[in-house]
């Protein structure tokens, strides 16, 4: 029997129970070899030449999936990871949605159809080589890809079982592993590109090559709004022939939002660069969105003094007004978040060719799904004319989820009927970033040492395009993450103002804003009450209420846990300060908890003698990629709540690179413990939960030292340096 | 433009480029070395670390003219078959994470233990903290470069 009807026999047994919610069906159409491959279900393939592949749909950007996804499959199946050979899915525009990769949730939208696409192909191979031996299915085992019969010992290694298995019905509920027998899930594995990164070899974004390509840089309006008015390109002369063309690139709508500008396109990178700086462009600047950063934070203050709250939710959910508390006995608090910037270390780029009417895009986008619904439309184009090369990406953190600089290649390749490979140089990518939001928040509580009554918090925040603000976020529960305590009345509202620069995701999302305003306000509450700041979230965690948290169990264990690994209960080396906070991440289940034992020099020079982190996000599927990403968000969130900002001149981004844009450094990191919680509750997601206490720890910390709150972040705009 | 010569990774190469153009286009546009990478161009990040006569450098600080007569070299010439202790160490550390930043982390760590064969935490936060690292893998490359440390004695006796 030749290989395709293999696959024809398997997909067709397969068809009952296919798992469409995860896997587009195209998987069928993979013809990567010209051996016969068995393919029990669409996301895997074990072939006769040894190889097992699995299809992985979600994109690495650092995050490790080609690692801990691989596992899973390696654990049911009952083969040695590295025989896993891990094939993206070539993108499929009808099914584009399932690739994004976001919310920290590939690991936990796959375990379940990982483990039954191994139990499906471990079963169908038992089954075939029982009719091989005619012999009881029951008295067989798999090990080490081979199925071998308990009786005598005979083995069988896979590879020989395949015709035999494509031949066989599909089991709909194969058995599972129990998960006390696991042997690879829960231990740590080399990751999967190791060697392609230590070489040199890993081809991201920025290294494509393709035949007959040109490089393009472009010079962009320096305010979203601006247009181009004209340009002078006498200075490039100087460059030479290298520089082969200029195009203009023109803004477009429809969640595209890239910026109208001007490209140079020249014979290679560094060209495309130098052109990019010589070449002069006469802006018309408009009038919209001129602000500073002083008027913006001034903006944000009023609307929440003048206007009526855009969203308001209360307990039960959206509701038609906010209620200001008043009295003598209300607790009133504000606090302000700057403009923050992605800052990948792989700066924006994209490669596109346009032939005949369709465009091809190579480059690493986080979401594709937003390719298959913007671009096509943007260019006037079917959904099927546009096809993008998924590449792995040089960090992400949110940002690549735009596809603004796919919009700008495919306009170049089109303008000049060649392959182009657009890129921004690291100040591009700084200057044209979609932020995270700035923010300005007010809460108003009634409280007392037992517990709080009223919680109302009131959120002014720069929204975009104009005043939409479903890019911050809300939802889950109003402000998202504003409340993991139970309160007797809860209120929140939502003031957005027009953002003069676009805005976007950002690892951890509304989280980040919203878990430094709750978990500094409860440090201040206890502070107020007198009470221990730990025992104070403990008291009130574990009073009823109907509101928010599922699991409040698990952020309650965080917390002691990381208490303890602190020395909580035990007082510090004198001068020594501690803080701490938690963080309940429910739709990544992930549940955070960190504190911080620090030192504050009269100049207010910051010492961190010590951080710990207790986390509990499930089963842990590799627990070194899951420790890297709690080191990583760590790192992330040191880096906005000490050094970070971006800001506003005239609604100019004034930052542009790593000099006036620092991030942490390897000599700035303090000693640091990760205190994992064992559990056997299904893996959540470990890339952001771990992010958003990091600051209102170390803010609690520094009011334990000095006696002062932090009402404004970065520290290092307030006065604070690192000691 | 003028042409140079240049001996990168021990092989000669030749190429005709302007005179201002840094060394990191010339490997990753002219010669497909594309394991240095861009990430400021203003020497400020470190992913385009290269050894220049053993020493770390950015790549996209140097022009050709600087580098004749030096010997270049690049990610992919660290060793022929990705086992220098450096790469070693990184692997069995689990250091990267996008990789992006890691060509150069890499780079920076080879000399580093070139000069300092069993350097202190204290000698590795100098020497490394001009490499930036977005997903924040500061913690294994510092326990990767004692480890780095370890194999290279090994591998000696």
């Amino acid at each position: 029997m030749k290989r395709r009807s293999f696959i024809r026999i398997s997909s067709y047994t397969a068809g009952a129970w296919l798992l469409s919610e995860v896997i587009p069906l195209n998987a069928f159409a993979m013809d990567s070899s010209d051996t016969n491959c068995f393919q029990p279900n669409p996301q895997i393939r074990v072939c006769e030449d040894g190889r097992v592949i699995l299809y992985i749909i979600k994109q690495e950007m650092g995050q490790g999936v080609i690692t801990s996804l691989p596992l899973i499959l390696a654990e049911e199946l009952d083969v040695d990871p590295e025989k896993i050979v891990i094939e993206g899915l070539p993108y499929d525009a009808a099914n584009a949605g399932k690739y994004n990769t976001y919310a920290s949730a590939s690991i936990k939208g796959a375990y379940s159809s990982f483990r039954k696409a191994g139990a499906t192909a471990r079963t169908m191979l038992i089954n075939a080589a029982a009719a091989e031996w005619n012999v009881n299915a029951e008295v067989l085992k798999t090990e080490n890809s081979k199925v071998v019969n308990t009786l005598n010992g005979q083995s069988i290694n896979y590879n020989q079982l395949i015709k035999r298995a494509s031949a066989l019905p599909v089991p709909e509920n194969p058995v599972l592993k129990n998960p006390k027998d696991f042997k690879l899930i829960g231990k740590s594995q080399r990751r999967s590109n190791i060697a392609g990164i230590v070489t040199g070899k890993a081809l991201y974004g920025f290294d494509l090559v393709l035949p007959d390509m040109v490089y393009a840089a472009v010079v962009r309006a320096p305010l979203f709004y601006g247009k181009v008015k004209k340009w002078d390109d006498s200075a490039l002369k100087q460059l030479g022939p290298g520089i082969l063309q200029i195009v203009e690139v023109t803004q477009m709508a429809g969640g595209v939002d890239n910026r109208n500008g001007v490209a140079v396109v020249a014979t290679n990178s560094w060209l495309a660069l130098r052109g990019q700086q010589l070449l002069k462009v006469e802006w018309d600047l408009g009038t919209k969105g001129l602000f500073d950063s002083t008027e913006i934070s001034q903006q944000l203050k009023q609307a929440l003094k003048t206007d009526t709250a855009a969203l308001t939710y209360d307990k039960k959910g959206k509701s038609t007004a906010f209620t200001p508390l008043e009295g003598a006995n209300v607790f009133r608090t504000i606090y302000e978040m700057p403009y923050q910037a992605h800052a990948a270390m792989e700066p924006m780029n994209c490669t596109a060719s346009y032939k005949d009417g369709k465009y091809e895009i190579w480059g690493g986008f986080q979401a594709p799904g937003e390719i298959a619904k913007i671009l096509p439309k943007a260019f006037g184009v079917a959904t099927d004319a546009v096809f993008v090369n998924l590449l792995p990406i040089g960090g992400a953190f949110g940002r690549k989820e735009k596809v603004d600089n796919a919009a700008e290649a495919m306009q170049i390749s089109k303008a000049i009927g060649k392959p182009v490979k657009m890129i921004f140089s690291r100040a591009d990518d700084t200057g044209n970033d979609f932020y995270r939001p700035a923010s300005y928040h007010q809460i108003s509580v009634t409280a007392d040492k037992t517990g709080i009554t009223d919680w109302a918090h009131q959120l002014a925040v720069t929204a975009f395009p104009g005043k939409n603000i479903s890019h911050v976020h809300h939802g889950i529960g109003g402000a998202v993450a504003d409340l993991i305590y139970p309160v007797k009345n809860y209120q929140s509202a939502f003031y957005p103002i027009e953002s003069p620069i676009p805005i976007g995701s950002w690892r951890a999302i509304g989280f980040s804003h919203n878990v430094f305003v709750a978990e500094c306000l409860i440090d201040e509450l206890a502070a107020k009450f007198k009470v221990d700041p730990v025992e104070y979230r403990l008291s009130i965690l574990r009073q009823e209420s109907d509101k928010y948290v599922k699991d409040r169990k698990r952020l309650e264990n965080v917390l002691i846990k990381c208490a303890e690994a602190i020395n909580w209960n035990h007082k510090p080396l004198a001068k020594r300060f501690r803080g701490i906070a938690c963080c309940a991440y429910p739709h990544a289940q992930g549940y955070a908890a960190h504190a911080f034992e620090i030192s504050v020099a009269p100049n207010n020079a910051i010492k961190i003698h010590k951080v710990v982190c207790a986390v509990d996000c499930g089963l842990i599927v590799d627990p070194e990629g899951f420790k890297s990403q709690i080191e990583g968000s760590l790192v992330w969130s040191l880096s906005a709540t000490l050094k970070d900002e971006i800001s506003l001149q005239k609604g100019q981004v004034q930052q542009q690179s790593f000099f006036d844009y620092d991030v942490m450094r390897l000599k700035e990191m303090p000693k640091f413990e990760i205190v994992i919680i064992p559990s056997d509750e299904a893996p959540g997601g470990a890339g952001e939960p771990a992010v958003p206490s990091v600051s209102p720890a170390l803010c609690n910390a520094i009011f334990a030292a000095t006696g002062k709150r932090v009402r404004k972040l970065p520290l290092k705009k307030e006065g604070y340096t690192m000691g | 433009m003028p042409k140079y010569t240049l001996l990168i990774n021990g092989a000669t190469k030749e190429v005709e480029v302007p005179v201002a153009m840094p060394l990191l286009w010339i490997l990753r546009d002219e010669l497909n070395y594309t394991g240095t990478k861009y990430g400021c161009g203003a020497g400020v990040c470190g992913s385009c670390t290269v050894l220049i006569d053993g020493v770390a450098q950015r790549s996209c600080q140097l022009n050709a003219q600087f580098c004749q007569g030096k010997k270049i070299t690049t990610i992919e010439g660290l060793s022929a078959d990705g086992n220098h202790p450096v790469q070693q160490a990184w692997a069995e550390m689990s250091v990267p994470q996008c990789g992006y930043c890691q060509s150069g982390q890499i780079m920076a760590a080879t000399a580093l233990l070139n000069r300092t064969p069993k350097p202190t935490d204290l000698q590795i936060d100098e020497a490394m903290s001009q490499n930036i690292c977005r997903c924040g893998t500061y913690y294994r490359i510092r326990k990767a470069i004692h480890r780095a440390s370890e194999i290279a004695t090994t591998k000696k006796i």
